[in-house]
């Protein structure tokens, strides 16, 4: 069932710097490893994920180098940063609130309904 | 393979809703890079070229829409703390100027010293606005043209206790020209990186005529500097495989000629009788108060009986010149002594603390830059900045071991105003602009600068 797409808007981020907190990867690579982790649920856009990634090089939350793929190619590869590392303990902890929380408006929500 | 045409005008959209020029190869060139990736694994599953193409640019989204995005994040940094504490720096060198001229009566005209600020922030200001990566596109003119212009100058000087070049009534003093020594042997080091050894003797060969000319013109604050800062950024490139070399290898071949010329810089120093009293005289200048000791010897004693805030107590051994210090003639080498006896500590300890902003500010964001050239460059001026600092300070204390040469931005001197107001108006460049450079330099030894990453985070 495809999934509303503000839904997962609000948790890119946390998706792509909990991807990067296993190894470097460069934009496709995580497009790819998230697609396939989430049985093809998050099917992000290389438009949301590189100025996604490009705002949080600039907080210093991940840096970028490059590497050559083959003779011709370059591939810009992403790193978590300690500071990159912190916000992403900080979203993980404001996900499973906010995920608490609706899970309980929504089971208190059945029980109103029939009351 | 050619990148298709659909593929080159989607970029083209991208980067043409990017304001920000500087920064659009290096999205370019990512973008191509994914489409490329995306229409390969489509093709490798069976899509025609075509409609391989067509699927990529769908899943892409709009351009103008991610052009935009694109263009909130890249936006030059406007440095407003680093210039906030420039001119923090500049305000309290016009006001110990101007108080040197109304309280102390040093000659000069006030409205040169206005004159010389306003220059100097304007330089600043130039060179903060200019794109500081030019530098690197033409290190090996830059480098033969400044030594070419330092030989001319050297050859065309006068020869008193320093050297001094004639222009115009004025005079400016060569010795300053070391502390545009590191900037330039950063562009080396970023010129001739991937070279390997050759490249490391290419870094030292060309910094053998600098020390020559150099160790020729004293004060030797600025050689020491330079030698120091120089072999520095030489043995950090290659600890962090910048040539290409095996890294024990590497550090010998950049430490043992670090070691030669500082060696030959200290043999420079220490051949003059008057250094190598200052050596003994180090800690115990009273041991010469009449003779090498003499000025180290009254600064401590200035110190010894400065307030916290307001006038010190009289010396005694001075008591008869202590009205207007005279004693201690009023130079720009002594003005942070003589203003911390007249006004107290707080002075010393105002300057003291508006350079360690401007340093831990400028560190902060040196800590940031993952681009070669905006690191080489903005350590060298940073290390340049330091030495003046530690060697002036030192100088303040009574520790006289080599003469300083000035204090940035704050002691007047338009030799030294000036060259520090360049250096500075370039660390700030790099500072706004040096996020949008291309990492392309990083490219070959991306493993090694990514371990490197690693370690530092």
């Amino acid at each position: 069932m495809p999934i509303d797409k503000s839904l997962i808007a609000g948790s890119t981020a946390i998706l792509v710097l909990k991807l990067l907190e296993e190894g470097d990867l460069y934009g496709y690579q995580m497009i790819e490893t998230l697609a396939l982790r989430s049985d093809d649920t998050f099917q992000l856009k290389a438009g949301t994920l590189y100025p996604l990634l490009h705002s949080l090089e600039a907080d210093g939350a991940v840096v970028s180098y490059e590497q050559k793929a083959d003779s011709e190619r370059v591939r810009k590869y992403y790193h978590l940063t300690e500071r990159g590392k912190k916000l992403l303990r900080q979203k993980e902890k404001e996900w499973e609130q906010y995920s608490s929380a609706v899970n309980k408006v929504l089971k208190g929500g059945a029980g109103y309904a029939f009351a | 393979m050619p990148l298709p045409e659909p593929f080159r005008e989607y970029v083209e959209n991208v980067c043409g809703q990017i304001r920000w020029k500087k920064v659009r190869p290096a999205v370019a060139e990512e973008l191509e890079a994914h489409l490329d990736d995306q229409r390969q694994a489509l093709m490798e599953e069976g899509a025609s070229e075509e409609d391989a193409v067509k699927e990529t640019l769908r899943q892409m989204g709009d351009p103008v829409d991610v052009g935009g995005q694109l263009d909130r994040v890249h936006r030059p940094k406007p440095q407003r703390a680093m210039l906030a504490a420039v001119g923090l720096l500049l305000v309290m060198g016009f006001c110990f100027s101007l108080a040197a001229n109304l309280l102390r009566g040093v000659e000069g005209n006030p409205v040169r010293v206005v004159n010389a600020y306003l220059l100097a922030a304007v330089l600043i200001l130039c060179c903060y606005f200019l794109d500081f990566s030019f530098l690197g596109k033409i290190p090996v003119i830059l480098n033969g043209g400044f030594l070419a212009l330092t030989a001319f100058l050297f050859i065309r000087s006068s020869y008193g206790p320093y050297r001094d070049f004639q222009f115009g009534g004025g005079s400016f003093n060569l010795a300053y020209f070391s502390l545009l020594v590191p900037l330039l042997f950063a562009l080396l080091i970023y010129h001739y990186r991937n070279r390997g050894y050759r490249g490391i003797g290419y870094c030292v060969l060309w910094f053998l005529p600098y020390l020559v000319l150099m160790s020729l013109c004293p004060p030797y604050a600025g050689m020491v500097t330079a030698i120091v800062s120089c072999f520095l950024l030489l043995c950090m490139a290659v600890w962090q495989g910048w040539f290409g070399t095996e890294r024990r290898k590497g550090m010998f071949f950049s430490l043992i000629p670090a070691i030669l010329c500082a060696a030959l810089g200290c043999l420079v120093i220490f051949s003059q009788e008057h250094n190598r009293e200052q050596v003994l005289l180090l800690f115990n200048p009273e041991l010469a108060r009449e003779g090498a000791g003499y000025h180290y010897w009254v600064k401590r004693e200035l110190l010894k009986n400065a307030h916290f805030i307001g006038h010190g107590d009289p010396v005694d051994f001075l008591e008869t010149s202590m009205a207007s210090t005279s004693t201690l003639s009023f130079d720009w080498d002594n003005f942070l002594t003589l203003f911390t006896y007249d006004f107290g500590w707080i002075v010393f300890l105002a300057v003291v603390a508006a350079l360690a902003i401007f340093a831990v500010l400028a560190f902060r964001r040196v800590r940031k830059l993952t681009n070669a050239l905006s690191r080489v460059v903005a350590l060298a001026i940073l290390f340049t900045l330091l030495g003046q600092i530690v060697f002036y300070l030192l100088e303040t204390l009574g520790f006289g071991l080599i003469s300083g040469l000035s204090l940035p931005l704050i002691s007047p001197g338009n030799a030294a105003l000036m060259v520090d107001a360049v250096l500075v108006g370039f660390l700030l460049s790099v500072f706004r602009n040096g996020e949008a450079m291309q990492t392309e330099n990083l490219v070959k030894r991306a493993t090694i600068f990514a371990r490197f990453l690693k370690k530092e985070s």
